[in-house]
C-alpha cells in the first residue's frame, strides 16, 4: 500500500465500485430473509476497490461515496444511518490494512478484511439495538447471529475477489504486480 | 524545425527479458512522411502510444513536441476507434467535447469530410460505409482538430487495393498541406510515392532502410501441385446458393462450392463483399441470413453442431481470446475436447512463441493476438478450419510459420478456407473462391490458368 494520492484511474475505480454496489442493491432489492446477505456485495466491491487501487483510504472513500449515494437515492432503510452502514465496514477495512502484513497472500488478506468488515457491520446493529433500549441479551444474540451469517456471505465474496482481480490485470485494467 | 523529437528512449515491459526500445531516436518535421517497418510484436504500436503520450508504463528518455503542435491517430481497427452511429456525429465528436458552437461545427465537419473526399450525407450510418470509407472517416475525425502529425497503425493489412488507393490519395494531399505523417506497416511495397523516410524497428532502435530494399513483389495466388485430391467425401458441398441478409440486398450468388479434406481454399474479395459472412454461415453462427443451400460435413450448418470438427478464426482476434494467459488460452480447447495439454506447448514451440506462454493474450499486439487465436484453434486439429484474414498484422517471419502450420494441418487432412482482401503469395492453394461483382466464382489450378491465359489474350 502506498499513499501518493489518487489519480484519475483510481478515482474511476472507486466511483465504479461504489456505483455498482448501490446500483446492484437498488436493482436486485433482494428479500432473501437471510441475515447478512448484504455483506456479500459490500465485501466484494470494497475488496475489488482495494485490489484495483491499493492506496490508503480508497475503501473508506468508496464506502462513504456508496453511503451518500444510497442515502440520496433512498436505497435501503435507515436515512442518515445508511452512511454508517456503508462507511463503517469500509473504514474498518482501511484501519485493518494499516496493521495487516502486505506479505500475506492476497486470498488471506481478502478473507481477514472481509471478516473485519463483518464485525464493523454487525456492530452497527449492536449500536442500534442499544439505542432503542433492547435488553443486553437480545442485543448480544442479534449481534452473534449477524456476525455468523454476515461472515459466511463476506467469506464467499472474499473467495471470488482474487480471480476477478487476476482477470482485470490480464486485461491491463490494473497494474499491480502483487495481484 | 522539428515537430516531434524522441531522444534516447529506453522502455521495457516488466515481464519482458529484453528492452523494447533501447536508445531509440526519431525526429519528424512538418510535411515529412515516415514509414516504420518491424516484425510482429517489436513495439510499433507501443511507439505510437509513446508519441501520443498515452504510454502508461514508465519509460526513460526525452519526448519533445513543438509548442502548440497537435497529434492525431488512426488506429489499426476502425471498429475500436469509431464511436458514433452516423458520419456527421463521428466527425463532430471532438468538436462537441471542445464546446465549439454548432454553426461553426457544421462548417468544420463539412470541410474535414471534403478534405478526405467523402461527399456523402452527414446522416449516413457508419455501418453502411466500406472499410476504405471508414478509414477516411477516421482521418476526417482527426482533421477537425487540425493535427500537425497524423499517426497511422498498419492501414494496409485492413484495406483492399481500392481502399489503399483512396487512402494514399488522401495522405498525399495532407502531406502537401504540410501535415507530417507516421505510418507503421509490415508491408514494404506500399505508400512508395508518399514516403520520405523509411525505418526498420529492430533490437530497440530505428534503422534507416533504403527504398531499394523496401520493394516487394505484388500479391498473386500460388497454386499447390496437389497430390491425388480430392480424397474422401466433400467437407463443404453446395450446388449453388445466394448469400443475402433477410429483406436486404444480396451479397453474392454462387454456382457451386466444393472443398475436400486436406484442400486449401483462398476466399478473396474486396472489403464488405461478404467473405466474413460466408465463413460465419459455414460455421452456422451467422444470424439474419436467408437459408443457404450449403452442407458442411453433409449437414446444414448450425451453432454447436460440429464440435471439435470445425474451427473459425474471427477477423478481430480479440473477440475470441478470454483466458488470463496465452498457455491457458491454447489449452482451453484441448481440455474441452479431452486432448493432451502438451500439444499446446509443442505448438507454441513450433511457432516460436514459447516466451509468450505466461503473457496475458489481451495485452499483446494485434498480430500476436492473431497468432495466439490461430494457435488455439490449430492445436486441436479440426477437420475444417475457417480463417478470416489470418495474416493481418503478421510479418514475413510469422507468415511463413503460419503457412508451414497450415500446410502441415492440410497434410493431416484438415480442409482450410482462408479469407483475405488479396491473394496470399506465400500460401499454396488448391482452390480459389473469388468474390467480385456480387458473384462468387470458383477456380481450380487448371481453370485459373485458363482464365489468366484468356485474359492475357483478351
Amino acid at each position: 500500500m502506498n499513499n501518493k494520492g489518487f489519480n484519475l484511474h483510481d478515482a474511476l475505480f472507486i466511483g465504479f465500485c461504489a456505483t455498482l454496489l448501490v446500483a446492484l442493491k437498488g436493482m436486485l432489492r433482494l428479500k432473501l430473509g437471510l441475515s447478512g446477505h448484504s455483506m456479500f456485495l459490500m465485501s466484494f466491491f470494497y475488496l475489488i476497490c482495494y485490489g484495483a487501487v491499493g492506496k490508503n483510504g480508497a475503501i473508506s472513500l468508496c464506502g462513504l461515496l456508496a453511503g451518500m449515494m444510497a442515502m440520496t437515492l433512498g436505497i435501503g432503510k435507515g436515512g442518515p444511518l445508511l452512511l454508517l452502514k456503508f462507511g463503517l465496514p469500509a473504514i474498518a477495512m482501511d484501519i485493518c490494512l494499516l496493521l495487516l502484513p502486505s506479505l500475506l497472500a492476497l486470498k488471506w488478506r481478502c478473507i481477514i478484511l472481509a471478516l473485519v468488515a463483518t464485525i464493523a457491520w454487525a456492530s452497527k446493529g449492536l449500536i442500534e439495538g442499544l439505542l432503542v433500549g433492547l435488553s443486553a441479551q437480545v442485543v448480544a444474540l442479534q449481534f452473534a447471529k449477524s456476525l455468523l451469517f454476515g461472515s459466511l456471505f463476506a467469506l464467499l465474496a472474499a473467495m471470488l475477489v482474487p480471480p476477478v482481480l487476476e482477470r482485470l490485470r490480464s486485461h491491463d485494467l490494473i497494474d499491480r504486480e502483487e495481484i | 524545425m522539428a515537430l516531434v523529437r524522441l531522444s534516447q528512449i529506453h522502455f521495457n515491459f516488466q515481464t519482458a527479458a529484453q528492452p523494447l526500445f533501447e536508445d531509440l531516436n526519431l525526429t519528424i518535421a512538418p510535411g515529412e512522411c515516415h514509414l516504420i517497418h518491424g516484425y510482429t510484436g517489436c513495439g510499433k504500436s507501443t511507439l505510437l502510444k509513446l508519441l501520443l503520450g498515452i504510454l502508461e508504463r514508465p519509460w526513460e528518455g526525452e519526448r519533445e513536441i513543438a509548442e502548440g503542435a497537435t497529434l492525431g491517430v488512426v488506429m489499426q481497427d476502425p471498429n475500436v476507434q469509431l464511436l458514433r452511429q452516423t458520419l456527421g456525429a463521428e466527425v463532430a465528436f471532438a468538436l462537441e467535447n471542445l464546446g465549439v458552437a454548432s454553426n461553426e461545427m457544421l462548417l468544420q465537419v463539412r470541410s474535414a469530410l471534403r478534405r478526405v473526399g467523402l461527399y456523402i450525407s452527414l446522416d449516413t450510418p457508419i455501418a453502411s460505409l466500406s472499410l476504405g470509407q471508414r478509414y477516411r472517416l477516421m482521418i476526417a475525425a482527426q482533421l477537425v482538430l487540425e493535427p500537425d502529425l497524423l499517426l497511422l497503425d498498419e492501414p494496409w493489412a485492413q484495406l483492399d487495393d481500392q481502399g489503399v488507393a483512396e487512402l494514399s490519395a488522401v495522405l498525399n494531399q495532407l502531406k502537401q498541406q504540410g501535415v507530417a505523417l507516421l505510418i507503421v506497416e509490415h508491408h514494404r511495397g506500399v505508400f512508395k510515392d508518399l514516403v520520405t523516410h523509411r525505418w526498420q524497428l529492430s533490437q530497440g532502435k530505428l534503422h534507416g532502410v533504403a527504398p531499394a530494399q523496401a520493394e516487394a513483389s505484388p500479391s498473386q495466388e500460388c497454386w499447390r501441385e496437389s497430390p491425388a485430391w480430392p480424397q474422401g467425401e466433400a467437407v463443404i458441398d453446395s450446388h449453388g446458393f445466394t448469400l443475402a441478409f433477410h429483406e436486404r440486398q444480396k451479397l453474392f450468388d454462387a454456382e457451386s462450392l466444393l472443398l475436400f479434406p486436406g484442400e486449401i481454399a483462398a476466399l478473396v474479395g474486396d472489403n464488405g463483399c461478404g467473405k466474413s459472412t460466408l465463413l460465419k454461415s459455414l460455421a452456422g453462427i451467422q444470424a439474419d441470413i436467408d437459408p443457404l443451400g450449403i452442407k458442411v460435413f453433409g449437414k446444414k450448418p448450425k451453432l454447436g453442431r460440429f464440435g471439435a470438427d470445425l474451427a473459425l478464426l474471427h477477423q478481430r482476434p480479440s473477440r475470441q481470446l478470454f483466458e488470463n494467459t496465452v498457455i491457458e488460452e491454447i489449452q482451453f480447447s484441448l481440455r474441452r475436447f479431452g486432448l493432451p495439454l502438451e500439444w499446446a506447448i509443442e505448438l507454441l514451440g513450433q511457432l516460436g512463441l514459447t516466451t509468450l506462454a505466461r503473457h496475458s493474450p489481451h495485452t499483446l499486439s494485434y498480430g500476436q493476438q492473431h497468432l495466439i487465436a490461430l494457435a488455439s484453434l490449430a492445436c486441436f486439429r479440426p477437420k475444417l478450419l475457417l480463417l478470416d484474414d489470418p495474416f493481418a498484422g503478421l510479418d514475413e517471419h510469422f507468415t511463413s510459420k503460419i503457412v508451414a502450420l497450415l500446410l502441415e494441418l492440410s497434410r493431416q487432412g484438415t480442409a482450410i478456407v482462408v479469407a483475405s482482401h488479396r491473394p496470399i503469395a506465400e500460401l499454396p492453394i488448391d482452390r480459389l473462391w473469388r468474390v467480385a461483382d456480387a458473384r462468387l466464382e470458383c477456380f481450380g489450378m487448371a481453370t485459373a490458368c485458363e482464365k489468366q491465359a484468356y485474359s492475357r489474350v483478351g
